[in-house]
């Protein structure tokens, strides 16, 4: 008797368990569904033949694949049949190496300037330190939209338009707040006894900085700059203002432009916006925990 | 040594802090809050940028009254209330669907988690090249399912009909949003203890009763930080339009954060575009105050 409700009851629970198991695996597909079906296509386009995308209904599955655009986009020059001039390949790589040298030089002084600070706010106590600090959230909350205008008179005054240390100047002020902020609250969580230690052992307030609190502060600079990187490289509105030739342009501008002049060469616009996301997924994939660390310190920027 | 002390009312650690505080500090003044008064000053004076021998003149607020008796400022601050409502609309229910799909244990899970931030970190002007080739007129994906689904004869012109348009990039700005919104949901589905889903599965409730019950009340609070950020966006928005559709067509996707860029660096009207980005600015601040007092209120009456 016992031994047969037992049989019933695990049979029933099995039963459950393989009906919500399989909806679970039919939603985690919906899910895969709506995130990379827009991505995939993006990739599938890069690699395919003109003829297959302009036909109707597209080759969903090109075969075979076609990297010859990617090849294209970095070294080669212009063919006979395309709309495109080995002056506009030309012009794409140089926003590739802009983008790179912006986000680089964004990221080190980000770091550099908000470590410096977020160290002097987690540890020091300053005259005025808290209304500082208020002043750091407001100017996190500033719309940047509001700063455009005035940013953009100041440059023309100063003849700074149109060169990439002005975008790397203004994008670093844009992110700086939230490096500043990001790294005192990291600061904060490293015991103190680690620096009078030091102290005690003879090492100025200098040294203590650079060869103690740094060495263990990597995972901290770390979040921080993975997610400074990822915004200065996805820039456009700073870099589409400030900048007008295209030696100077981002590479986010210059994805723009292929769209707005309406190439029908479709697979080698696509093959571009590969390469211009390449940094950021990777960073996303690889080297999420430190991105989302990121994420949740700035998550409130507007 | 007290003497020196009392002479400059600093220690030599104070000191150390302001010299570790300077660097950050001046960039902040110069190209953050300078730029902010300066801005505040644009909205309230005539630069005759067009005409620059007629000097400045003081206008007071009425650079501020022509954006609110602005007609085409009404239809872009209409078009940018649909956006955030699309976003919310669409956006609550799919990322909560999705964070409850993540909150489950099953294989690869993290791998999945990796893939759903892809969206968040593709650069914006890149998302507008993906969706312009999935909306294309002629040999776009979307035509291409439909037609091959049997739901449409003929390719559709998705971005040239005024009524789909806006609804299109709605969804495409969603896209990008729904990582964030799904992975701050996470955050709060993992705060609820284990202990409360069992107790509802022991008194009988099933899942629309754990949602209902347990799930959405608890999760208010993230679902109005949702709606804040959703808001922000929809007034900030301007990537996607730059590279989809330039507000058109006949100003359909006219949207704020659009139409100050249009004003400002288009127009060149400096005054006007400086009086909306300040009540771009002053409606932002207000909603995300009242959505926060909200939230407050909500997790006291609980």
């Amino acid at each position: 008797m016992s031994i047969n409700t037992t049989t019933q009851h695990s049979t029933g629970f099995y039963v459950k368990k393989i009906v919500s198991g399989f909806f679970l695996t039919l939603a985690i597909l919906l899910l895969l569904f709506f995130i990379l079906a827009p991505v995939a296509w993006l990739f599938i386009s890069s690699i395919s033949s003109q003829k297959d995308l302009l036909q109707m209904p597209p080759t969903w599955f090109p075969w075979p694949p076609d990297f010859s655009r990617y090849k294209q986009l970095l070294f080669g020059a212009a063919g006979a049949n395309t709309t495109l001039t080995d002056f506009t390949l030309k012009a794409f790589r140089y926003s590739l190496r802009n983008s790179l040298i912006i986000a680089t030089c964004v990221t080190f002084f980000a770091l550099l300037f908000g470590s410096m600070a977020g160290y002097a706010f987690a540890r020091i106590k300053l005259p005025l330190g808290d209304k500082l600090i208020y002043l750091l959230l407001i100017t996190q909350m500033i719309p940047v939209a509001v700063l455009l205008i005035p940013l953009y008179i100041m440059m023309q005054k100063l003849g700074l338009l149109d060169k990439l240390p002005t975008v790397i100047a203004l994008l670093t002020a844009i992110h700086l707040p939230f490096a500043i902020w990001m790294l005192r609250g990291f600061f904060q969580t490293l015991p103190a006894e680690m620096e009078e230690a030091a102290m005690v052992d003879g090492a100025n307030r200098f040294q203590v900085l650079t060869r103690v609190i740094l060495p263990v502060s990597l995972p901290g600079l770390f979040s921080a700059g993975a997610y400074v990187f990822m915004q200065s490289w996805n820039a456009f509105m700073i870099p589409l203002i400030f900048t007008s030739s295209d030696t100077t342009r981002s590479v986010t501008v210059a994805i723009a432009m292929f769209v707005g002049r309406n190439y029908t060469d479709y697979s080698l616009m696509c093959a571009a916006g590969v390469l211009a996301s390449l940094p950021p997924v990777i960073l996303a994939v690889f080297f999420q925990k430190y991105l989302l660390s990121g994420l949740t310190a700035g998550a409130v920027k507007g | 040594m007290t003497a020196v002390k009392k002479k400059t009312g600093l220690t030599s650690k104070q000191k150390f802090g302001l010299l570790l505080i300077a660097p950050s500090f001046l960039i902040i003044l110069g190209l953050m809050i300078y730029p902010l008064v300066y801005s505040l000053g644009i909205s309230v004076f005539n630069l005759h940028i067009t005409a620059p021998w007629l000097g400045t003149t003081f206008v007071g607020l009425k650079n501020y009254l022509s954006v609110i008796t602005d007609p085409d400022m009404h239809s872009a601050l209409l078009h940018t209330l649909f956006m955030a409502a699309v976003g919310i609309g669409l956006g609550i229910p799919i990322s909560l669907f999705f964070a409850i799909i993540l909150n489950k244990k099953f294989p690869m899970r993290g791998l999945v988690r990796g893939i759903l931030i892809i969206p968040w970190v593709i650069p914006g002007s890149v998302q507008g090249l993906l969706w312009s080739r999935i909306f294309d007129s002629h040999y776009g994906a979307l035509n291409g399912i439909l037609i091959q689904l049997g739901i449409i004869q003929d390719p559709v012109s998705w971005l040239l009909n005024p009524s789909r348009a806006l609804f299109l990039i709605a969804f495409a700005s969603l896209w990008g949003a729904v990582p964030m919104m799904t992975l701050l949901y996470l955050a709060g589905l993992q705060s609820i203890p284990d202990e409360l889903a069992d107790a509802c599965h022991v008194d009988g409730a099933n899942w629309g009763g754990y949602l209902r019950y347990i799930v959405i009340p608890l999760l208010l609070p993230i679902t109005l930080i949702n709606l804040v950020l959703r808001t922000i966006d929809a007034f900030t928005m301007f990537d996607l339009v730059y590279v989809l559709t330039g507000g058109g067509p006949a100003g359909a996707t006219q949207v704020t954060g659009y139409y100050l860029y249009e004003a400002a660096f288009t127009k060149l009207n400096y005054g006007y575009a400086s009086a909306l980005a300040w009540l771009i600015a002053i409606a932002v601040t207000l909603l995300a105050i009242f959505y926060s007092r909200f939230t407050i209120k909500e997790d006291t009456a609980s």
